[in-house]
This record gives C-alpha cells, structure tokens and sequence, in this order.
C-alpha cells in the first residue's frame, strides 16, 4: 500500500485514516495542552524538534524513524542502529553545546556513570558523546508506555503497584551501589515493558540538566514540568546535599500515587485511608516520605523487602506471575490422584457455603473490576485476577449493581467451568437466602442476576465473623479462616482449584491459583503453584479440601 | 481554551454525563445515546472483525449490541465517576460478544429496523486498516478517527452555514502544519482574503477546532475534567 507521511509528525498516513485529508496524530496534537513541551524562560514553546532526516548526517550509524516524544530531559528518537542491528532511543539533551563548552565535561562523566549501570530495571545507555550542535545518548529501546501514562489509562492493580515499586527499588539498589543517584524519580521516568516490567531512565540526567539548566537560565523548566512534586525537601531546600536517601523519598511519592491515584501534598491522609490496601504498606510508604532524611529507610533495599514481604504475604500462595506458567503447572499435575476423606460428608455443607460465597466474591471482584478497568479483564487470567482493589473510600458503602450471566469466565475455571457454574446457579438463591447482610440478588430470567451489593467496613467485620462460625467447626485440613484471609479450595481433577479472599483490608479479593496437593516429608501439605513447591507456614490459613466434585454432586442431588 | 472557560466547563453536562446520570429513560438521554453510537459504529465494526468475525458476523453483532443499547439503555457496568464512553462500549461490547451471541440472532429474527444504516464501504476500511494491531488497539484507533473525522464534518459545516465553505477548505491543512508565510497568502487568496485576514483565519480555525474536538470528547468523558486524559488517550492510540 502506497502511503504519505505526515510533513510535520513524519507518521505514515494510510489513505482510509486521514479526516479530510489531515494527519490524525497532528490533529489530536494540537488540541492538546503539550505541558511537557519545553519551555524557555520566556515561556514560549521550543522550535520544533529536528526530523529525523536532518540528523542523519550527524548520526551515521543510526537510521533515524520518528520522534517518540519530547521533555525537559531532551527529544527521543526512535531509531534503528545499523551496525548491532536493534531498535535504539536516540535522546538529544536540550543543551546547546557549543555554547556550554564546561557542560561537554560534566556531560561526559555522568554518562559514563550511567552506561555503568547495568540492571534489568534500567534501560541501558549504549552510548554517548557530541554530535554537532547535539550531546546526545543512545539508549535501549522500551516499546511501552510510562507509567504515567499507564495511570491514565487504567487502574494498576495494588499487586502490579508493588512489583513495579520492587523492581525500581531493585533498580535503584544497583544504581545506589555505585554511587549514582537519579534524582528525578517520578512516574514519567519509568517506563513499561510490554511484560509488564519496569524501567527506569534518565539517571542522573537532572543533576546534569539542572545544573546546565541553571547556568543556561532555565531554572524553571523542571518546575513547570511538575517534576518538583516528587522532589525530597532537601532536594528543593539544599540542592547540592543530595544524597540517595533524595530517590528513596521519590519513590515514596510514586509509590503513594501508585496506590492512591494522588500525590502525598500537605498534609497527606495514609495511604490505607484513601484506599482499601493493606494497612502495612501505611508505614512503608509514610517512612519513605519522612521529610527528615535520617528518619527514611537508610536504604532503598530496606525498601524492596518490605514491599516484597508484604507482596509475598498478600497471598501466601500468591498465585501471580502469568497464566501460562500456571496452566503449565497445571497441566504437569493432572496426573495425580484426588485424596478423598472420610470426613468429607461432614464438610460439605459448609464447603457448599464457602463454594458459593467464593463465586459470590468472585461475581463481586468481577463487577468491581469491570467497574474499575476499562479493560474488562478477564477472571480466567491469574495474573488479572490477583491484583483487583477497588478505590473504594473504606467508609463509603461499596455498591454495585448490574447484570449477570455467569459464565466461565466469570468464575475463572478454564475449560472445566460448566460443573462449578452449576453448582452456583443451582445453589445461589439458598445461599442468599441465608445471606442476613444487606445484599441482594435478583434472579430476573433464567441464568440472569442482579446483584446489589452495600457493604460498610462494620458489614464486612459482620461477614468475616459469619463465616468464621461456620467453618469453625470443620475438621482440621479442611477449611481455616485467619483473621483476615479466607482459603477455599475446590477439588478438580487431580488438581484443586484456591481461592483466596481478604476480607479485611481490601474488601473481596479472589485470588486463584492451580496446584497439587502433596505431602511434604515433615507430612504438612503443601501445594505447587505456579511450578513452585509451597508450604504454609501459617496453620492458620492452610486449606485443603479433600474432596472430590463428584461427592459434591451426590450431596447436592 | 481560557483557565475561566475551562473552569465554568467543569460543571457542563456532556452527552455522556447526561445518558449516565438520566438512564435512557428521558427522551434527551436516549438522543445523546444514540447520536453517540452512530458516531462510533465503526470502531466497534472493525473491534469485532479484528477478534475473528466474520463481516456478516460482525455486522450482526455489532447491530444486535446497538439495538441492545438503545432498546434496554444497558448501563449496568457504567461508573459515572470514571466512565468513559469509548472504555464502556468496548468493555460492553465485549461481553455482549461473549455473552449474548443468540440476542444477535434474535435481532435478525426479529427482522427489526437496524439501529443504524450499514455501510459496504466500512467492511473496505477495515480491510485496509493496520493488520498488526490487536482488537483492543484497533478499536482506540478507529474510535480517535471517527472523532476526528466528526469534529471537522461538524465544523465544515458550521462554515457552510456561515458562507464560509472556502475558506475552512483552503485553510483546513493549517490545523496541522505550519505553513511558510506565502503559502499561507496563497491559501487566503484562494478563499478571497488578504494576507491579514487569512492570519486571523487561520488563527480563529485553530481555535474553533481546538474547542470541537475537547468539546466531542467531552461529550464521550464523565466530566471536563477528563478532557485532557482523553485527548492523551487518543494520542496514543494514533502513535507508532
């Protein structure tokens, strides 16, 4: 197909997507509200970027496509390296070289600095020097959007949040060992992957650039950027005391914005009383944003561990990673056989309970995630289904309403559904009925219902001690609730099916995972998720249901 | 747009806030709804055939979720708080899909009225659409194009309406580039202006345009506010 390009954004343009003949991307271009464009002191926006066809001569071994945005921190290029034969970012600084002869030194030791870091959280700087007019870096290449932009464009599950928030602490980590401090951690300067992983750029750019910016009177670029909101008090008050307590400081602001969509300004409320989250993550965050640096973490590792502990503690059997690798362990352990249990008669009614109540919180997480992700992730995906919080103020009543079919997906059970979902359909009403809270479920033609869900933190403290009375009689190994957890299992196969429900801090979160269930040699079971070999440590919030659906049947005929 | 303007317009109603807060109930809400989705049939068209339909399939299906819409008003899973239009109908649409195959066949059955008229032309826009993008990208990027392509049909017509049919088209390509000064004269000339007046021109159709388009998109968002986010959404989805 013959296409044009765009004069202006050098986009190519097919003939069915240009409205009246315009480039699109210009059109919404300029509509937009361009705050990241750079700015001179006198506030007029910068000329336009080089095209790319105007570098060439000064980048030979570089074939340079398009512009993939522009900053205080410089204009990046896509471009292809000719000789290593890879995509690369090209990232022209906004420094006028040949008039900051000084700036060529400085600029020298910082990117040496930075193609020093070698870590797969940060991109890599493959090189870097002066080409004309232009001191320039060459870096690898993130196909993905900031995480900025990822904000804006969905909710990030809580779990998401803090592995992003892991993996820039890891990150920084490294960076810290070698002395390199980046200064201007913020969600822009965090890029993601299309797996999801973060990385980090820009490292040390800010000091470079502010101390240029300074000297060339640009002092008020990075505050128009808004760069300043994740700026450490010292880092704003002395900037020449810096240290890498400074990133710490930032991450906690990103960190805050991660979980709560807003910035910790003023006096800030934690984190936990604008969101249903995990209490713990409070101390995490408010000790990183300590304004006195010598109160912080000392180390952004100390950090990392916290967040990853209480990552790992969300859910013991955290489900997590991908469902492929899920599947896969599923898939290895079909071969085993069911246990079965005397005792497993004596179980089933509440088992039934908890079967439902599963698929009613599943039916709920469902709903809050449609209501919350724009998306419509789907339950079926382990890794969708471990990370669904709502932004629901804790005091509000959480309410929902909507229509249902429920269907495999809705209960997350590849390919093995139809039996559960019958269960469920079969069994609602009953359980409604028994339901003293206030929640509703409408059935309002066959396979259809409504649901109607308001829920105060005293209901869901009302609903958490319910079910602890009728499990609390279940036979050991069965089903335990903790104080804020509940496990369910359910039996498939020669495989069993979890669920996981928090009912303390996050309202309902189903949680699912595949595993196997197989002694250990001390004799405490234990179960493979994901591949790994688990044990719960906790008795607490062991789960074993050793039943298998065809007994559930009999019981239910 | 002005801080004061863009302040008074936090509180507007958009077409989407109305439909939200009315239901499809009040006749308004049900004009508004409906006048949205004959301005984003096709993404949805081209969404549907990206996941493996076929064209009488996807047309089907994308009629039946139409009918379905305007018929029952189905907001069920809509937030008013966050909603976005184009994030709704794809989130809608895509359990409609899943869900309700046989109310696409109970539409053709019923051998009702299509909510809306069907063009052979889209099924050839589809055709030549980008066959690396995945449904979802698809779907973002045909629903930023026919909002584009509404916005500057609304405004050709606001300046026919006026007499000024010419000069949108003579100056239509400076909403995108900025052009040398003689052949912006050129332009002006060729809608009868003199060099000053096509400055002024050109300038007030920047900013018409600009106040459309936030305007349109207003109309797909809960609120103003969302406006920029929007406009930073769509972006997107016409990059790379």
């Amino acid at each position: 197909m013959n296409l044009d390009r765009c004069p202006r954004c050098h986009a190519d343009l097919r003939p069915t997507e240009r409205p009246h003949g315009l480039c699109p991307k210009c059109l919404v271009a300029v509509a937009m509200g361009a705050p990241e464009v750079l700015r001179s002191v006198s506030g007029t926006p910068a000329p336009e970027p080089p095209r790319p066809e105007e570098l060439g001569g000064y980048f030979p071994k570089l074939a340079i496509l398009e512009v993939l945005g522009r900053g205080g921190m410089g204009i990046v290029y896509r471009a292809r390296h000719r000789e290593l034969d890879r995509p690369v970012a090209l990232k022209l600084l906004p420094i006028d070289a040949q008039n900051d002869p000084a700036f060529a030194e400085r600029f020298q030791r910082e990117a040496r600095a930075m193609a020093s870091l070698d870590h797969p959280n940060i991109a890599a700087v493959y090189d870097s020097g002066r080409a004309g007019p232009y001191f320039f870096l060459v870096l690898e290449l993130v196909d993905g959007p900031n995480l900025r932009q990822l904000l804006r464009s969905r909710d990030v599950p809580a779990a998401q949040a803090l592995r992003i928030v892991s993996q820039i602490s890891a990150a920084l980590e490294s960076a810290h060992a070698q002395g390199v401090v980046h200064r201007d951690i913020k969600p822009e300067n965090v890029l993601i992957t299309p797996e999801g992983d973060a990385k980090i750029v820009d490292f040390g750019l800010a000091k470079l650039l502010g101390r240029a910016g300074e000297e060339a009177g640009l002092t008020h670029t990075r505050q128009a950027m808004g760069t300043w909101h994740y700026m450490a008090p010292e880092q704003v008050e002395h900037p020449q005391d810096v240290d890498h307590r400074a990133d710490i400081y930032s991450l906690g602001v990103v960190l805050y914005e991660l979980l709560t969509g807003e910035l910790p300004l003023g006096r800030f409320d934690a984190p936990s009383q604008r969101v249903e989250i995990d209490v713990r993550l409070d101390d995490v965050v408010l000790r990183a944003l300590e304004k006195d640096p010598e109160r912080r973490y000392q180390r952004v590792g100390e950090v990392r561990d916290r967040v990853e502990a209480i990552s790992r503690t969300r859910a013991t059997h955290d489900h997590g990673a991908d469902k492929g690798r899920t599947e896969k362990a599923r898939s290895r352990h079909t071969g085993s056989s069911p246990r079965r249990s005397s005792s497993a008669r004596g179980c089933l009614f509440p088992l039934l309970l908890s079967l439902v109540l599963t698929a009613f919180a599943l039916i709920v997480t469902r709903q809050l995630r449609s209501a919350a992700s724009a998306t419509g992730q789907l339950l079926s995906s382990a890794h969708e289904v471990a990370v669904s919080t709502p932004a629901v103020p804790s005091r509000e009543p959480m309410s929902w309403a909507g229509d249902w079919k429920l269907s495999e997906r809705d209960v997350g059970l590849p390919g093995s559904a139809p039996d559960v979902m019958r269960l469920v359909n079969r069994y609602r009403k009953r359980y409604l009925q028994a339901e003293s809270r206030n929640t509703r479920v409408l059935v309002t033609e066959p396979h259809r219902l409504q649901l109607v869900v308001n829920m105060f933190g005293q209901e869901r403290a009302e609903l958490r001690a319910e079910l602890q009375r009728e499990i609390a009689h279940l036979p050991d190994g069965a089903l335990r609730l903790s104080e804020v957890d509940m496990h369910a299992v359910f039996p498939r196969g020669g495989n069993f099916y979890v669920l996981h429900m928090d009912l303390s801090s996050q309202g309902y979160v189903a949680r699912e995972a595949w595993g196997s269930p197989e002694p250990n040699p001390a004799g405490r079971p234990t179960a493979i998720y994901e591949g790994k070999r688990v044990a719960w440590r906790d008795p607490e919030v062991y789960v074993e249901l050793p039943v298998r659906l065809a007994a559930f049947e009999r019981f239910l005929r | 747009m002005s801080d004061s303007t863009r302040a008074a317009g936090a509180f507007r109603s958009t077409r989407w806030s109305i439909v939200l807060e009315a239901g499809t109930d009040r006749p308004g809400a049900r004009a508004a709804l409906e006048e949205l989705c004959a301005t984003y049939w096709y993404p949805l068209y081209a969404f549907a055939r990206r996941t493996g339909e076929q064209r009488a399939n996807a047309r089907d299906l994308t009629q039946g979720f139409f009918a379905l819409l305007l018929e029952r008003g189905d907001l069920g899973t809509a937030d008013p708080d966050r909603g976005r239009f184009r994030a709704f109908l794809v989130t809608a649409f895509r359990n409609y899909v899943s869900n309700e195959r046989e109310r696409a066949r109970a539409w053709k059955r019923g051998g009702r009225t299509a909510p809306i008229a069907w063009d052979p032309k889209l099924e050839e826009r589809y055709e030549s659409s980008a066959a690396e993008l995945s449904p979802e990208r698809l779907f973002d990027r045909a629903w930023a194009l026919e909002l584009l392509d509404h916005v500057l049909a609304v405004l050709s017509d606001q300046y026919a309406a006026s007499g000024k049919a010419r000069v949108f088209e003579s100056l239509k390509s400076t909403l995108t580039t900025e052009e040398p000064e003689a052949t912006l004269t050129e332009r002006g000339a060729a809608a009868g202006l003199s060099p000053g007046a096509t400055k002024v021109a050109a300038h007030r159709l920047r900013s018409r345009y600009r106040e459309a388009l936030r305007a349109a998109i207003a109309d797909t968002v809960g609120s103003e506010e969302q406006v920029d986010d929007e406009l930073q959404a769509l972006f997107q989805a016409l990059g790379a």
